[in-house]
């Protein structure tokens, strides 16, 4: 069986079914102190996912809450080591050049630098937490009962990006282009459909030029240029993507997205938050309607892949707080 | 026979099948009517929630790889009249909009019954949190409002002397403590577990000793009836529940330990006023020392914060709300005859309290004064 060409996601979700399970939540939160939270955040993903399809046929989402809630205890107990770590190492530093007769001041700074260091320690993770994040996401997620998987390494990605970070800086940012591109390349090389790779071919210094200009005309329209500049590098991204024979298209506009962000800003501010449970509907049909899958894949080619991960990136995302649905 | 797609968790392909449920299993036949596999119904699974005109996807406990989807929401409830469990996300009974009115009143109804019942529920919580509890708990925020305690040894010899006479007949479970910070505003508190602080600008205030003895007997009596506790109770109680409507743990818990601010914070009701009024009057005329020093303390603040633009140096009125009925009933009560709470040269020490700073959190000197 074959898929037929050009597909687009489709979206069944309505916003009155996902408010229903969001009040659910809220009352399991209030009775459970908020502890309910990642059992939350795993109905709300099962709706979203079972909610989206591709050629007539939904995605699962398999993950559990108990999965999120002890990723989130181990990030919470790894951060915390980091940052016990330090104030000793801070105490002893101090204790050290107490004992040199240094004067308080220049060991109570001593012990500041010690301790700013372990919070920033613990934003390095960031990198980690997001690829581990993402990790758990793609394990949790089958079509066709076959799992998504993330090959590679976060520990790799993290060091990548530490590197394009300090190369941001070097460059003021001249190569975010080619930073985006790699990062992206690292990740989209090692998902897979089952036993199936996904490819990405695309070049940072394709997206050069157009970077240039958003960056020059940054101030004069406002910052738009760079929104711009992100959806051009997002359909260049996704035109670049390939699982076996099958291409992606991204046919976004600019315009939008703006109307998308600022709709959904409007109805969170008019209606104090409450529609929150409607903006994710719109947010996931946003997908369905530009995302579209052009040419063939031979499903009998595709196998069930055998890696299984645990959620403690997840948990990790959770303990940063950068994390949505 | 009922059409349906299996995929079997080994390739991506998909699978025209027909499922027939016989005796306690669900059967699978290809296209050609061969028997593919059978399933117990007893470890049949939803994959996930269904709603109205979802397809409905299933698995096995045994199989958790392979899915089944049919449309047919009948033969679901055929395999559910096998395994009642499946039940349990077969969620057709309601529509969306009536699940969303359900919840929705459901919601409401236990907000509004937790909002209405901290208060009731505040007492007894508080009531039976072990004393030493709330002694830590005090001795927590007195170390954190008091930057400096005034330590002349004569003045503290009077004060600790007169709460001993105040709380001697008081059979109260609580240790009391009492100390003076060197701050200029005017006003006094009672903690948690039977600390009781009062600031310098009061005594400075204070007329006589009967004034400070009236106050100091006021805020032993709102510890005795454990007012403080029952208000930090009440405040946490509103402010978890809260917390757990915006669904964010780590806020419970950073609540928790601003508990300290929220005492400082922290204005009693009408009625334990009245409750503190009463009992502290009758501490005062157990111990037999006049008892009308709160209301001439009261209406001297009053006069002044009448008076002019005083700064809010007069703290004592905000967090102690004094209104004519209240005057009105401790004058029904007061004995103004007894003895004053304590002989010039006592009060000249309680004057004189600040002459000596104490550093920072240094615990109040234990002096054994039998009263």
């Amino acid at each position: 069986m074959e898929l037929p060409s050009a597909q687009r996601l489709q979206h069944h979700g309505s916003g009155t079914e996902l408010f229903s399970i969001f009040i659910v939540n809220i009352i399991f939160n209030i009775l459970t102190l908020g502890i309910y939270q990642f059992w939350a955040k795993t109905r709300i993903r099962r709706y979203l996912w079972s909610q989206t399809s591709v050629d007539d046929e939904r995605f699962e989402y398999t993950g559990k809450g108990i999965e999120l809630f002890l990723g989130y205890l181990i990030a919470m107990a790894v951060l915390f080591g980091v940052v016990m770590v330090f104030a000793i190492i801070g105490v002893v530093i101090a204790a050290i050049m107490y004992s040199m007769s240094y004067d308080e001041e220049t060991i109570a700074v001593a012990f500041i630098v010690a301790y700013g260091f372990a919070y920033l320690l613990t934003l390095l993770l960031l990198p980690y937490a997001i690829y581990a994040a993402q990790r758990y996401k793609l394990t949790r997620t089958r079509w066709r009962s076959i799992r998504f998987g993330l090959a590679g390494s976060p520990v790799k990605y993290t060091f990548k990006t530490l590197g394009y970070t300090f190369l941001f800086f070097v460059t003021l940012g001249l190569i975010t282009p080619i930073m985006n591109n790699n990062l992206n390349s690292y990740m989209m090389n090692h998902t897979q459909f089952g036993s199936q790779r996904f490819s990405y071919d695309g070049d940072g210094k394709d997206m050069f030029g157009k970077f240039l200009i958003a960056l020059l005309l940054i101030i004069p329209t406002l910052g738009i240029s760079m929104i711009w500049y992100m959806m051009a590098e997002l359909r260049y991204q996704a035109a670049h993507t390939y699982l076996q024979d099958m291409r992606f298209e991204v046919d976004a506009t600019t315009a939008s997205v703006i109307w998308l962000i600022f709709s959904n800003l409007l109805l969170l501010i008019i209606t104090l938050g409450l529609a929150t449970p409607w903006i994710y509907i719109r947010n996931t049909r946003y997908i369905s309607r530009y995302l579209k899958l052009d040419g063939q894949l031979d499903f009998s080619q595709i196998e069930q892949s055998s890696t299984e991960v645990n959620a403690a990136g997840e948990g990790l995302v959770q303990a940063f707080d950068v994390g949505g649905i | 026979m009922t059409p349906a797609y299996w995929t079997d968790g080994k390739t991506a392909e998909r699978h025209n099948v027909s499922l027939a449920v016989i005796d306690n299993d669900l059967v699978f036949y290809d296209e050609d009517n061969n028997e593919i596999q059978r399933w117990p119904c007893a470890g049949l699974q939803l994959m996930e929630e269904v709603y109205r005109n979802d397809p409905v996807r299933l698995k096995h406990l045994e199989h958790p790889t392979q899915v089944i989807t049919i449309h047919d929401h009948l033969f679901l409830e055929q395999l559910i009249n096998k395994q009642p469990k499946l039940g349990r996300r077969h969620l057709v009974k309601y529509s969306a909009t009536q699940r969303l009115l359900i919840f929705s009143a459901a919601l409401t109804s236990i907000v509004l019954g937790m909002f209405v019942s901290i208060p009731y529920l505040a007492s007894p919580i508080a009531a039976s949190l072990p004393p030493s509890w709330e002694q830590s708990w005090g001795e927590g925020v007195a170390s954190i409002m008091v930057k400096e305690t005034c330590i002349a040894p004569e003045g503290q010899v009077a004060l600790e002397t007169l709460l001993n006479q105040i709380t001697a007949g008081s059979n109260s479970r609580y240790q009391f403590n009492v100390v003076v910070s060197n701050d200029p505003m005017v006003n006094a508190f009672a903690l948690p577990g039977g600390q009781i602080v009062i600031q310098r600008g009061l005594i400075d205030k204070a007329n006589d000793s009967t004034e400070v003895a009236g106050v100091l007997a006021h805020e032993v009596a709102h510890i005795i009836e454990r007012h403080p506790t029952e208000g930090v109770v009440r405040a946490i109680g509103t402010q978890v529940l809260i917390a757990g409507l915006i669904g964010d743990a780590s806020t419970a818990a950073s609540i928790l330990s601003e508990a300290s601010q929220l005492l400082i914070d922290m204005a009693y009701s009408r009625d334990d006023e009245s409750e503190a009024d009463e009992l502290g009057v009758a501490l005062l005329n157990k111990a037999g020392i006049r008892s009308d020093g709160l209301i001439s303390f009261f209406e001297k603040l009053q006069v002044t914060t009448k008076q002019a633009d005083v700064p809010d140096v007069l703290k004592y009125l905000s967090s102690h709300p004094a209104e004519q009925t209240r005057i009105n009933s401790l004058n029904a009560i007061v004995q103004p005859d007894s003895e004053p709470a304590m002989n010039s040269k006592d009060w000249q020490a309680l004057k004189n309290i600040c002459d000596q700073i104490g550093p920072i959190t240094e615990p109040p000197a234990k002096k054994d004064i039998q009263a």
